[in-house]
């Protein structure tokens, strides 16, 4: 195949083409030793980002909702968070699951899911995360903890801003 | 005869163009918050009932800057020390909590006690307070 496509087309490689200094055969051509852009590499550093970008923000918004209206406060020595019931206070209104309610309706609804959860299993019983605005008041949130022990929430955990 | 050039080169453009839109889409809706929890074991029917009173350090919150750190034993207030509080963060109860420790190594309890009118951001400040001094045991008094 003397007029073959691939033996007429000199596969290039970018070491050979700067050989400039001991050439193979014959003179140089400076026109083909322009080395091409090695661009694999460039894709490959995107792709690891890409999958760290997706990876990372997933596990950082987990299940946690917060409310526009609600400030978290700061702490230093905070726990990776792990999932719970999520309930929100604002305005001594509480907020669980999106259904708004007043703390005398806070009991039945907490039992109600506890038992839920318990009997699906789910890794959220027991478990109760309060999301409450930093100037909040304790009457606030004390409701919550009277409830929470009755209901049989025993692990509260208070959403707070990691230092 | 002009040679015919073939390029056998795949074009990663398209590939790279695809990729950078979606770093700028992720870098953009991605939440940089680092969203953790002050976790607080509270007891919960009969166990809060048959363990009685613990020995234990009680911190009650009586204003936002004045705190007052007890030891309680057999349900009976042996020492009380009060802290001025400055800032939010609560620095000034780490010595107070420290010597307290040194003369009571054996609690390893302790229990808020916040007014109705403490700020929620003061009482996380204490729960921070006392974790950094290793307690193993923090719970919170629900006031009605």
């Amino acid at each position: 195949m003397k007029f073959g496509s691939i033996k007429q087309e000199k596969l290039r490689s970018p070491i050979q083409a700067m050989a400039c200094v001991r050439p193979k055969k014959g003179s140089v051509n400076l026109l083909k030793m322009a080395a091409p852009l090695m661009l694999t590499s460039l894709v490959d550093a995107f792709a690891v980002i890409v999958i760290y970008l997706l990876v990372s923000t997933q596990q950082a918004g987990k299940d946690v909702k917060i409310d526009k209206e609600i400030s978290l406060p700061q702490a230093s020595q905070s726990q990776t968070l792990k999932p719970g019931v999520n309930i929100q206070v604002l305005n001594n209104k509480y907020v669980v699951n999106e259904t708004e309610m007043n703390a005398g309706e806070l009991l039945t609804h907490l039992q109600g899911l506890q038992e839920e959860l318990k009997q699906q299993g789910d890794e959220r019983a027991g478990n109760l995360v309060i999301q409450a605005d930093k100037a909040s008041d304790y009457s606030g949130i004390s409701p919550v903890l009277a409830v929470a022990a009755q209901s049989g929430f025993e692990n509260i955990k208070f959403a707070v801003i990691g230092k | 005869m002009e040679s015919h050039e073939t390029n056998f080169d795949v074009n990663l453009l398209p590939v790279i163009s695809l990729l950078a839109v979606l770093i700028s889409f992720l870098l953009l809706t991605a939440v940089w918050l680092p969203v953790g929890t002050m976790d607080v074991k509270q007891a919960i029917g009969e166990s809060s009932e048959n363990k009685g009173e613990p020995d234990r350090f009680a911190i009650s919150l009586l204003t936002n800057n004045v705190y007052s750190v007890g030891v309680e034993k057999k349900g009976k207030t042996v020492e009380t020390v009060k802290v001025n509080v400055a800032e939010a963060e609560a620095k000034e109860m780490e010595p107070v909590i420290e010597k307290l420790q040194a003369a009571y190594p054996e609690i390893k309890m302790a229990f808020i006690k916040p007014k109705q009118s403490t700020k929620y951001e003061n009482l996380v400040a204490v729960l921070a307070v006392l974790k950094k001094m290793e307690l193993k045991e923090i719970g919170i008094e629900p006031s009605m």
